[in-house]
């Protein structure tokens, strides 16, 4: 694993994302709730040792305002000297002002201060209040080293959102993408927002698809070293890289369960590409599909029972599902030519995938129950391309050159609002969002 | 698709035996040039005469085009296959590799697959056509290696392709 010494290049997004992008929601109704109002005022040292970057974590509190933003069930006041005033009048008086917090006209506040130690060990403490009942209702501690100053935030803004509504947060999973670098695609990962990028493939051959493992301390992907192109499992803790299957011809596409199970992956045998299923229990191996069409990019249910996945048998691409242990395909999709990348959703309901039609590549859902589809986005001249979806299926991030070159964005499924994640030099391709840390 | 191929592996045949007529005589004096050279030229002439005669081969080797999401070929890929073909099996023991390519338009992994099943059927023709099975492999690039890059049909039109690398 290799620190990529880019990083000045790339604008990363430590701001508030722009507001109101609207191009990728029209088919999406959104709900009539109210937001909930809140303010994050600017955390605060409080003694422990000056470090140089104090002044980077103070303005880190940018990071909690847009790890709320994102989830689109917040209000956030806009900071200003009278929150950061509020703030520091309670510190001095020891205890929260509520009567004076009720004036900005909101629900909640969030604060938080912090100490670096002289082992270079940040500590946060954060607390949210519940302005109208006049009270503390969360207070959490964290500490870490200060690279992890941004996984701290990122934690307790998922506990903001689990004590405010119930839904657990994605803030600190992960995504891996591809991005051209030195010529060749390679494999990154990030933050859910983009930030930390780390470099996970050897940039010398080309790398593709990439895939994480059920608890996220693998990443699985096509490497072309000598060739062919194999899929490689590449341990994220020991940087240990061995063949996953390296069998003469295409290996691709591959896919884990949330199960930890079953990986489903393409290979093809004398130009034939069909899904092969992998039990990672027994160690058995058993070939899904023998017909003499094109069939790839499988992607399974939750449970590991079922697997969606291409195949042309029909004369054009299209999305089928069957038992991971076969059975008679049933097909999902009708509508259009050309519909690949199916992503099969964290409550198993319904597929995410790109449909292309006259040019034009969108998002759609296709509902397995009645195989009725739903586009998320709409017939534009730009490509809206490889849903993922997020584990806990409210967003979907994709690829799209809507800016003349392809970066990611992420699609609130609830809601319909969207916002950009990367701004790369070499593009982004083909995402893949983690599975929630065990 | 692999019917298809079978269906045309008489027809290729055929070609075959008219091409490795012709070729043999277009040998023969090709050889004769570059013998003669190699004579007037030093010590080293067997050497100098195989790289000449193989740099002729790569030089006149084409790529095979396809039509969109398609993986058989058209007459106008069949006559480029025979004429490969020909030109390959000038020299004896040659071994090839045969990387399939796709348009930018559809996905990354449909089009790996699709390269892979491109460069598969150019492999099928090229045996049909008498060229030594154990010398080819295959490998797909799918969209990954365009040789052109602009959003329109002539440029998608070049990037649709099998292309032979002499080894």
């Amino acid at each position: 694993m290799k620190h990529t010494l880019l990083s000045v290049i790339f604008l990363l997004t430590s701001v508030l994302p722009a507001y109101a992008e609207t191009d990728v929601y029209l088919n999406i109704t959104r709900k009539g709730v109210e937001k909930i109002k809140i303010a994050v005022p600017d955390f605060l040292p409080d003694g422990g040792v000056r470090n140089a970057d104090e002044r980077t974590i103070n303005k880190s509190a940018a990071i909690l305002r847009s790890d709320l933003y994102i989830t689109d069930y917040f209000s956030i006041l806009w900071n200003n000297e009278f929150v950061n005033k509020a703030f520091v009048d309670s510190r001095k008086l020891k205890q929260i002002n509520y009567e004076e917090w009720a004036l900005f006209g909101i629900d909640y506040v969030v604060t938080a201060t912090y100490k670096t130690t002289l082992n270079d060990l940040l500590i946060f403490t954060f607390e949210l209040h519940n302005i109208k009942n006049k009270e503390r209702i969360l207070r959490k501690k964290y500490q870490g080293t200060q690279k992890l100053l941004r996984q701290i935030i990122h934690r307790f803004s998922d506990d903001v959102l689990l004590q405010l509504t119930g839904e657990k947060g994605v803030a600190t999973t992960k995504i891996l993408f591809e991005s051209v670098y030195m010529g060749n695609k390679t494999i990154f990962f990030s933050d859910y927002d983009g930030a930390n990028r780390v470099q996970v493939s050897n940039e010398e051959a080309l790398s593709l698809s990439p895939a994480w493992s059920e608890d996220n301390m693998t990443v699985f992907y096509t490497n072309y070293r000598n060739d062919n192109p194999g899929i490689l499992s590449h341990d994220m803790k020991t940087g240990k890289k061995t063949w996953f299957s390296n069998k003469r011809g295409l290996n691709n596409a591959i896919t884990l369960s949330k199960n930890g199970e079953i990986a489903a992956y393409c290979h093809a045998h004398d130009g034939n590409p069909d899904i092969f299923i992998y039990n990672f229990v027994s160690k058995k191996e058993f070939q899904l599909t023998k017909s003499v069409s094109i069939e790839t990019s499988p992607t399974l249910s939750p449970d590991g029972r079922k697997v969606a996945y291409v195949s042309d048998r029909h004369g054009s691409p299209q999305i089928f599902m069957s038992d991971i242990d076969g059975g008679e395909p049933e097909r999902l999709t009708y509508e259009g030519n050309y519909n690949v990348e199916p992503a099969w959703s964290p409550d198993g309901d319904k597929i995410a995938f790109t449909s292309i039609r006259n040019g034009v590549a969108r998002i759609a859902i296709v509902y397995i129950a009645d195989k009725k589809i739903q586009y998320l986005s709409d017939e534009g001249l730009f490509r809206v391309v490889s849903p993922s979806w997020s584990p806990n299926g409210r967003y979907l991030i994709y690829s799209s050159n809507k800016t003349g070159k392809y970066q990611l964005y992420r699609l609130n499924i609830a809601t319909g609002s969207s916002g950009r994640i990367t701004y790369l030099l070499g593009e982004a391709f083909n995402p893949a969002w983690s599975f929630y840390w065990k | 698709m692999r019917s298809l191929v079978s269906k045309f592996s008489a027809l290729f045949i055929v070609f075959l035996m008219v091409f490795a007529l012709q070729s043999c005589g277009k040998k023969v004096e090709t050889s004769q040039d570059a013998v003669g050279e190699g004579v007037e030229a030093d010590a080293n002439a067997n050497t100098a005469t195989a790289e000449v005669t193989l740099d002729e081969i790569k030089a006149s080797l084409t790529d095979v085009y396809f039509d969109f999401d398609k993986s058989n070929l058209t007459a106008a890929s069949q006559n480029a296959i025979a004429r490969n073909a020909g030109a390959l099996m000038k020299i004896e023991g040659l071994s090839i590799l045969l990387e399939g390519h796709c348009d930018e338009r559809g996905s990354s992994e449909y089009n790996l697959a699709l390269g892979d099943s491109r460069a598969q059927t150019v492999k099928n023709a090229l045996i049909a056509n008498g060229f030594s099975a154990g010398a080819v492999s295959t490998v797909s690039y799918g969209k990954e290696r365009p040789q052109c890059s602009a959003s329109n049909e002539s440029c998608w039109q070049l990037n649709r392709r099998v292309h032979i690398e002499v080894r």
